[in-house]
């Protein structure tokens, strides 16, 4: 009886730690700014034509971000409807200065010889967080690429909620395990 | 080897004073404000922007995030406040580290949640680690009266809190500061003269902290127990009471210290439903005899003592100032003596941001049945707002009152 009373105690701060645990980690999600940045494209270009971009730009307002977006080489920066003091074309790059807005479009004419791949990265302003642009279309980025310009980066709440979920899990794990010997002991006993 | 010495020593002195002269002046203003106006512009905004992911830009990422906040949740503009010196105080960027000069700015700080920022204290706050966990622990820059200059630029401080009149004067320490692009706040955060004060303070450095919703927590909190105290005493008679405090009392028959109509612990005797015997008095700090007291007949006497913050930690040491304060004055016939109703209170209760709990005190004093425990509200002052445990066993009052 009074092993039960123990088991179920025991249970019952498992349960309570898990609670805490799935509290703490959706508490430091909530923080400002932007979640990441998404980019559609057409998956197949027709080769010389003119085709457009959208890049997504995902959170709640206030969002304040700057974009790099690098083209493949052949291909060339058309236009765009962002506001025109708000973006800059420097060789293949495109970069966006972000304020309050969430989409963003340009136009793009596709090289007439072959298809290479979109590359971009997103620094947000109102918090620490930075990142590449992830591709939803055909012309996504094969590799991660090197945030533009060199930061400083800095501890980023997604690396927190990975080693915070792995913590949580292996401290469960534990529990459990203790659980189980606990209750061969009270059989042996 | 004498003469070695006084040229390291010489030397020495010569290079901590070029150290506060050579450093360079530093430009304020809201960082990528291009053109100087404190007016943040979209347009500004997003140029640094561009030149910054271009690599080409002024800012560094850390002044672009500045901008960024300024922009987005400043409005573009810079914050200012006039201070109880009555400076105009800008601040042109998030504050991100303080010096704080009080035990009472502290407190202030704890209440609006910024201790994180504090990088240098003065020695009163180290004192205390019980009220100022993480604080205590900062670099101490020297005292209410004596600070190292060269220590507090070291540290490289957004902003300064320091009393607005005083040794180390909001004025003074804005000379020795302002060259090195550090703000100074010239802020009480203890009641002085009138208690509209305190929370017109601690709104100014919450505007300037942006955090004007933790000191609105607060202001509704205590608003909330002196609407109660105002209502239950309304139309209620007021019993006679007389304040003291243990240095104006103790072995003195003559010449007792007391409070005037200006001074604020008169006031807050009034408010709490009390009517103070002193009220004839023209001056703050009136001194009576021990006869004059016999004959004004109070039903309560208040004696202040204790230390800068709230209570004692046993009854003995209350017990015996109120007993030193008896000596010799032959108050026996007094009504205050006759029904047992002379109390020992912390200096702590009028003057600091939970003088709320001094209020609910008095008022519990002098109205019994007023159903407020004030060592809730003091209770609460500390978890709720200092965010420290409530040190069980502390003396608040002495002797303690029914509940």
């Amino acid at each position: 009886m009074e092993k039960r009373g123990k088991m179920s105690w025991k249970i019952v701060t498992l349960l309570l730690f898990l609670a805490t645990a799935a509290f703490l980690a959706g508490t430091v999600t909530a923080i400002p700014g932007t979640d990441g940045v998404t980019r559609s494209a057409p998956a197949d270009p027709i080769p010389g034509a003119e085709f457009e971009v959208k890049l997504t730009i995902n959170g709640e307002r206030p969002l304040v971000v700057g974009i790099v977006e690098t083209i493949p080489e052949g291909f060339e920066f058309v236009s765009t409807s962002h506001h025109p003091d708000q973006y800059d074309v420097s060789g293949q790059k495109i970069i966006f200065a972000v304020i309050n807005e969430t989409e963003i479009l340009y136009r793009v004419k596709a090289s007439s010889s072959g298809v290479d791949s979109f590359t971009g990265t997103w620094i947000d302003m109102l918090s620490q967080k930075e990142g590449s642009i992830a591709g939803t279309g055909g012309l996504e980025e094969g590799s991660t690429p090197t945030p533009t310009p060199a930061t400083t980066p800095t501890p980023e709440v997604p690396c927190f909620e990975a080693f915070f979920t792995t913590l949580t899990l292996v401290i469960a794990g534990r529990f459990v395990v203790l659980l189980r010997n606990n209750e061969e002991g009270g059989r042996v006993g | 080897m004498r003469n070695v010495l006084s040229y390291i020593l010489v030397m020495g002195l010569i290079g901590s004073t070029m150290l506060l002269t050579v450093m360079p002046a530093i430009a304020i203003g809201i960082p990528g404000d291009d053109d100087g106006n404190d007016n943040l512009t979209e347009k500004e905004l997003a140029s640094n922007i561009l030149n910054y992911m271009l690599g080409e830009g002024d800012l560094s990422l850390y002044e672009l995030r500045d901008a960024a906040h300024v922009y987005a949740h400043w409005n573009g503009m810079p914050r200012t406040i006039v201070d109880t010196a009555e400076r105009t105080v800008t601040i042109y960027k998030p504050v991100k580290t303080i010096v704080a000069l009080s035990s009472d700015s502290a407190r202030a700080l704890r209440i609006l949640g910024d201790e994180d920022k504090v990088v240098g204290i003065s020695e009163t706050i180290k004192k205390h680690p019980y009220y100022f966990p993480e604080m205590s622990h900062r670099k101490s820059v020297g005292t209410w009266k004596e600070v190292d200059w060269e220590e507090i630029v070291a540290l490289e401080p957004d902003l300064l809190i320091t009393y607005a009149t005083g040794s180390i004067n909001a004025d003074l320490a804005a000379d020795k500061l302002d060259p090195f692009g550090i703000t100074v706040v010239g802020l009480y955060l203890y009641v002085t003269d009138e208690y509209e004060q305190i929370f017109d303070e601690h709104e100014k450095l919450a505007i300037l902290l942006e955090k004007e919703e933790a000191a609105d927590k607060y202001l509704k909190w205590h608003d909330g127990y002196e609407t109660r105290v105002h209502d239950f005493i309304a139309g209620k008679e007021k019993p006679k009471v007389f304040m003291t405090y243990t240095g104006g009392s103790i072995g003195k028959i003559m010449e007792i210290a007391s409070y005037g109509p200006d001074a604020i612990d008169y006031t807050l005797c009034d408010k709490a439903g009390g009517s103070p015997i002193t009220e004839v008095f023209s001056t703050k700090y009136p001194k009576v005899s021990a006869e004059w007291v016999l004959r004004e007949n109070p039903d309560i006497i208040i004696l202040k003592g204790g230390g800068v913050f709230g209570g004692w930690d046993n009854e003995t040491e209350p017990a015996n100032l109120i007993a030193q304060t008896l000596v010799g004055k032959n108050w026996g016939d007094i009504n205050a003596i006759e029904n047992n109703k002379i109390y020992a209170v912390p200096w702590s209760i009028t003057n600091g941001l939970e003088h709320i709990y001094g209020e609910v005190l008095l008022a519990k004093i002098c109205h019994p049945e007023l159903d407020i425990d004030p060592t809730e509200v003091y209770k609460e002052f500390l978890e709720d707002f200092l965010r420290v445990e409530y040190p069980e066993g502390k003396v608040l009052v002495y002797p303690s009152l029914a509940s």
